[in-house]
C-alpha cells in the first residue's frame, strides 16, 4: 500500500467540558469529541479537499497535522515519521519548516503594524541567515508571483486590501518552500471577485511548487476547483472520500449528497430540490450517538445504523463511504 | 402594480475625520408589493447602508438625503419618535447575525412577547403568549414549540435562531421586511431550507421584501428584482432572469463570470482586474472606470446617467442605450 506524504492514523481529539467536582468519581465527565476516528493518507503532490459545515472538525483536524495541537488518541506521520515522536527543537523546526497553513481571516493572520518587508522577511529570520541582499532578491520574486510589487515593502500590512492581504499570506506560506499547505478557508472572508483571483493564484503554484495541499472549505464550488480528492468530514469522522469528480458525479453518503443538493446556483432553473436531510437538528459534539454518527439527521436510518458505525468501505475505485446503505 | 417603497436620489454620507465617505451616492429604486427585491453587490458597495438608511437607523454621524417614500409617507424627513411608529409596523429588519440579535438572557417565548407588546395594545397574558408563540414559531417550522419557547438563544441553533427572528418579523406583518444577509452566518444546508421558508411566506404573507445579499445563488432563489451595487451606485436593475441572461454593465457581467457555476468544470476562473475605488476618494467620471475593459474618456469624466434599455431593465453605463 503507497504511504502518503501525511498519514492519519485513528486521529482522536477530544476537549474535557468542565465539571463538577463528584462527576469525576460518577464517571459523567462530558467530553467534546471533535475528532471521533480520522484515518486518511494524503498523497505526495495532490490536494485533498475537506468539506464539512460547522462543527465538523475540519479546523481541529488542520491544526493537528500542523502540530500546532496534540491529539488526543492515534497519531499523524510526515515523511514515514510520527510528528508526535518528534522531541527536540530543531527536529519540529526541521518539519515546521515543510509544513505550512494559510488561514481564514486574511487581516488577522498579519500583524498590521509591520512593513510588507517585515511581514515577509520572518520566516527567513527564523529558519534561515541570510544576508541582506539575498534577502531582498527572495522577498522580490515572492512578490512576483502573486503580483506585489518590491516598492510597496515599506508600506504597514494593515494598509493593503484583503485580497492583497491573503495574497501575501499565502505568499508568506509558501516562502520557505514547504512540501504541504494545510489551507483553512482562505478566501471565505473575501468577495467574489477577489475570490476567483486567489483561487487561481492558488491553482498556478500548486503546479508550479508541485504542492501538497490540504483545502479546507465548506464551499463545495471552491473545493471542486482545486482538488484531486474530497473528503467528507462530519462530527468528527469521515463519511465520504473519493476521487473530486467521482464524488461530483455520483456522491453515495446521505450528508454528501444532501451538502450537494443544497448548493444555490445562480442560474434558477439548475437549483434542484434538496436531498431530504434534517438540516436544522442541532448537533451536540458531546452526545454522539452509538451507531453512525449522521442517524439524527439521515431520513433513513435502519436498526443496524443505530446499533453499529459504519466504516469506510470502497464503493468503486478509491471511492469510500462510511454508510450501510445502498 | 403598486409600490411599497420609493427611493429617489438617496445619499447617505459618513462624516468621518478621514473625510466624507460616500456609501450611498444617488441611488434610485422602487419595491412593488409583494415582490422580492434584492440588493445586490460585494462588501463596500452600499446595500446594507442603503437598507439602514430605510430603517433610519443611522445615528448623526451620517446625513440623509433625497427622499424614502413609503406609502406617501417620506421617511426621511421624520424624527426617531415617528419612525418608532413605524417600526414593528410597517418596517421590521432581521439582521445578518442571529447570534448577535437575539437577546440573550431572554427566553424566546418572552422576545416574542416583546415584539407584540411594542406593536401597542395591551400586554399579552402568559397563555396567549405561548398560544401565540406556538403559532408563530409553527409557521417558520420550528418543530416542538413550546419547548424551543421556554429556551434561551444560546441552546437554540443558528437555523432556528434565523427562524425565530423571522418569526419575530412577520408576527408584526410588516409592509415592508428587509432583511440583511439573511443566511450568510449559516451552513448551506440549513441556508437552504431558510430560503425556502422565505419563498413559502412570500406566496402565504404576501409580504414585499428586501433582500441584501452577496450571494447570486440566494438572489437566484429569492428576487423578481435585483440592483446591482457598486461603490454607492446601481449600476444595474432589473428582472433578475434578464440580468443573468443579458447582464449589460461590465461590473455584472464580470461578477456573473467570476462566479464558479456547478455545471462548468475550468481550469482557471474568470476574473476581474483591479479593486474597489477608496470610498475617501471616488473618481470624477464612471466609478467602475478604473476596472473596465471598455473604458473611454467619456467615462473618466461623466458619471454614466441609469438608462432604461426597456423590459424594466436600467444600466449605467456610456456603452448602453441612447
Amino acid at each position: 500500500m503507497q504511504s502518503g506524504l501525511v498519514e492519519i492514523v485513528d486521529l482522536k481529539k477530544h476537549y474535557p467540558l468542565s465539571f463538577g467536582f463528584f462527576d469525576r468519581f460518577t464517571g459523567s465527565v462530558k467530553t467534546i469529541k471533535a475528532l471521533n476516528g480520522i484515518n486518511m493518507s494524503i498523497f505526495k503532490g495532490e490536494t485533498v479537499g475537506l468539506v464539512g459545515e460547522s462543527g465538523c472538525g475540519k479546523s481541529t483536524l488542520g491544526r493537528i497535522i500542523l502540530g500546532i495541537e496534540q491529539a488526543t488518541e492515534g497519531f499523524v506521520k510526515f515523511n514515514g515519521k510520527r510528528i508526535d515522536d518528534v522531541r527536540t527543537k530543531p527536529e519540529m523546526k526541521a518539519i515546521r519548516k515543510k509544513m505550512q497553513m494559510v488561514f481564514q481571516n486574511p487581516a488577522g493572520t498579519l500583524d498590521p503594524r509591520m512593513t510588507l518587508y517585515q511581514v515577509l522577511s520572518e520566516p527567513f529570520d527564523i529558519h534561515y541567515k541570510l544576508t541582506k541582499k539575498e534577502l531582498d532578491k527572495r522577498i522580490e520574486g515572492l512578490l512576483e508571483m502573486v503580483g506585489l510589487h518590491y516598492g510597496d515593502s515599506n508600506k504597514l500590512s494593515g494598509e493593503f486590501s484583503d485580497g492583497q492581504k491573503q495574497r501575501i499570506a499565502l505568499v508568506r506560506a509558501l516562502s520557505l518552500d514547504p512540501e504541504f499547505v494545510v489551507a483553512d478557508e482562505p478566501v471565505s472572508a473575501l468577495d467574489v471577485s477577489v475570490q476567483s483571483q486567489i483561487l487561481n493564484l492558488m491553482k498556478h503554484l500548486q503546479k508550479e511548487m508541485h504542492l501538497t495541499m490540504l483545502f479546507i472549505s465548506h464551499d463545495l464550488k471552491i473545493v471542486r476547483f482545486l482538488s484531486d480528492r474530497i473528503a467528507v468530514i462530519y462530527l468528527g469522522k469521515i463519511v465520504e472520500l473519493g476521487p473530486s469528480e467521482e464524488f461530483f458525479e455520483n456522491p453515495h453518503h446521505p450528508y454528501s449528497k444532501g451538502l450537494l443538493s443544497s448548493i444555490l446556483d445562480i442560474n434558477p432553473g439548475l437549483n434542484s430540490t434538496q436531498f431530504k436531510i434534517k438540516a436544522d437538528v442541532p448537533i451536540s459534539q458531546v452526545n454522539i450517538p452509538r451507531g453512525c454518527v449522521f442517524q439524527m439527521k439521515c431520513y433513513g436510518p435502519t436498526d443496524r445504523c443505530r446499533k453499529n458505525e459504519p466504516e469506510l468501505r470502497e464503493i468503486s475505485e478509491g471511492h469510500f463511504t462510511a454508510c450501510f446503505g445502498n | 402594480m403598486e409600490s411599497i417603497l420609493k427611493v429617489e436620489e438617496l445619499k447617505t454620507y459618513f462624516y468621518t475625520l478621514g473625510g466624507v465617505i460616500k456609501a450611498v451616492d444617488g441611488i434610485n429604486f422602487e419595491v412593488k408589493r409583494e415582490e422580492f427585491f434584492g440588493l445586490v453587490g460585494e462588501s463596500g458597495c452600499g446595500k446594507s447602508t442603503t437598507a439602514f438608511s430605510i430603517m433610519r437607523l443611522l445615528d448623526d454621524t451620517s446625513k440623509l438625503e433625497g427622499r424614502i417614500l413609503l406609502g406617501e409617507r417620506d421617511i426621511v424627513k421624520l424624527s426617531k419618535r415617528q419612525m418608532r411608529h413605524l417600526w414593528g409596523n410597517k418596517l421590521y429588519m432581521i439582521f445578518q447575525d442571529p447570534m448577535t440579535s437575539l437577546n440573550p438572557v431572554m427566553k424566546i417565548k418572552d422576545q416574542i412577547a416583546e415584539v407584540f407588546r411594542k406593536r401597542g395594545g395591551r400586554a399579552l397574558r402568559t397563555n396567549e403568549i405561548i398560544e401565540k408563540g406556538c403559532s408563530l414559531l409553527g409557521q417558520v417550522d420550528i418543530p416542538d414549540s413550546e419547548r424551543v419557547l421556554n429556551q434561551y438563544p444560546h441552546q437554540l441553533s443558528g437555523g432556528m435562531k434565523q427562524r425565530v427572528m423571522i418569526a419575530m418579523g412577520i408576527a408584526t406583518s410588516p409592509d415592508l421586511l428587509l432583511l440583511d444577509e439573511p443566511t450568510t452566518a449559516l451552513d448551506s444546508t440549513v441556508q437552504f431550507k431558510i430560503v425556502e421558508l422565505l419563498l413559502d411566506l412570500k406566496r402565504e404573507y404576501k409580504m414585499s421584501q428586501i433582500i441584501i445579499t452577496h450571494d447570486f445563488g440566494v438572489a437566484a432563489k429569492l428576487c423578481d428584482r435585483i440592483a446591482v451595487m457598486y461603490a454607492g451606485k446601481i449600476v444595474e436593475q432589473g428582472r433578475y432572469v434578464t440580468l443573468l441572461k443579458e447582464p449589460a454593465h461590465p461590473y455584472t457581467q464580470g461578477l456573473f463570470k467570476c462566479i464558479i457555476s456547478n455545471s462548468q468544470k475550468k481550469d482557471y476562473l474568470d476574473t476581474m482586474k483591479g479593486y474597489l475605488p477608496s470610498l475617501y476618494n471616488l473618481p470624477q467620471g464612471c466609478y467602475f472606470e478604473q476596472r473596465c475593459e471598455i473604458s473611454k474618456p467619456v467615462c473618466r469624466e461623466e458619471a454614466p446617467p441609469l438608462m432604461d434599455v426597456g423590459n424594466e431593465h436600467l444600466v449605467a453605463c456610456h456603452h448602453v442605450g441612447h
